[in-house]
């Protein structure tokens, strides 16, 4: 069963993304410091692509999480429950190529995590939090739709030039 | 004179010992050669056999119930040629051995982690 993203949820993966920015913005805005949060968000895009498995169970369930979450802030802050759902719509059509594209991104960006530090580790994980909670969302999936198509793309390329039948 | 530091034994040492543990090598190598050797009619293994078995419940039944199956049937035929080593007891984990292999495909990995299925 997955809970469909309420405006909490919304609210509560746009309070991480300020977090991780908003030093940026004010610090240096060197590009290399968004390098971690930057991993993060290819992991929780590729994991919105997937239609189930272990990271489609994870991008469906970070619906739960961020509400929760976001709802106990929102009530704290302003005593406002913010209950109000958020149309949902879905990245759809991964092919066989671009299931094997979506495991290689998401092995690169566990290796890159096992390497990094633990402020590297939690920008890592806000990414990939934050992306996965946004590409619920029916417009931000809407501005998204060519991502399967591209995954399924560099796959199929990829497979046809070694020669695999796929 | 500092005394020199035992090596760490290394995987092949780890296997050796693990393969002596359960019978000699010998045995051991008896028990695999029975296992796939064409006893059955129609020039057929023990081994061959159980894979078609397992194979045929990944077909009938899913993926994890082939698995299922074949990991079962080796952890338990391992427990008892461990406890008891006996060339029928080494007989019977090669056989399970050799046929948890067709229980195995490449794609799997693939489809547990993103629900592409071939």
């Amino acid at each position: 069963m997955t809970t469909g993203l309420t405006l909490a949820g919304l609210t509560a993966a746009a309070v991480v993304l300020l977090l991780n920015l908003r030093p940026w913005w004010a610090g240096s805005r060197d590009v290399k410091q968004l390098a971690a949060f930057g991993k993060g968000s290819a992991l929780g895009l590729v994991s919105s692509v997937c239609p189930g498995g272990i990271l489609g169970w994870a991008h469906a369930h970070s619906a739960g999480a961020a509400n929760v979450g976001g709802g106990r802030l929102t009530a704290a802050a302003t005593g406002v429950q913010t209950a109000a759902p958020v149309a949902h719509r879905s990245l759809t059509g991964l092919t066989q190529p671009g299931a094997c594209v979506v495991v290689l991104v998401a092995l690169v960006v566990v290796l890159a995590w096992l390497a990094a530090g633990k402020k590297d580790r939690r920008r890592i994980l806000g990414g990939a939090f934050v992306t996965s909670v946004l590409c619920l969302a029916a417009g931000v999936v809407g501005a998204l739709t060519w991502v399967p198509g591209l995954l399924n793309t560099i796959g199929a390329s990829v497979a046809h030039s070694v020669g695999a039948a796929l | 004179m500092p005394a020199v530091p035992e090596p760490e034994p290394t995987w092949w040492d780890r296997a050796l010992a693990a393969v002596r543990r359960i019978g000699r090598p010998w045995q051991a190598a008896a028990a695999l050669a029975a296992a796939v050797a064409p006893i059955l009619p129609g020039h057929y293994s023990a081994a061959t056999t159980w894979a078609y078995v397992v194979h045929q419940t990944r077909l009938d039944h899913g993926a994890p119930a082939g698995y299922v199956l074949a990991a079962g049937v080796l952890a338990a035929t391992v427990h008892l040629a461990s406890r008891r080593p006996g060339l029928l007891r080494l007989w019977l984990a090669a056989v399970a051995l050799v046929g948890a292999s067709s229980a195995v495909a490449w794609w799997d990995p693939i489809a547990a982690l993103t629900g592409v299925h071939r």
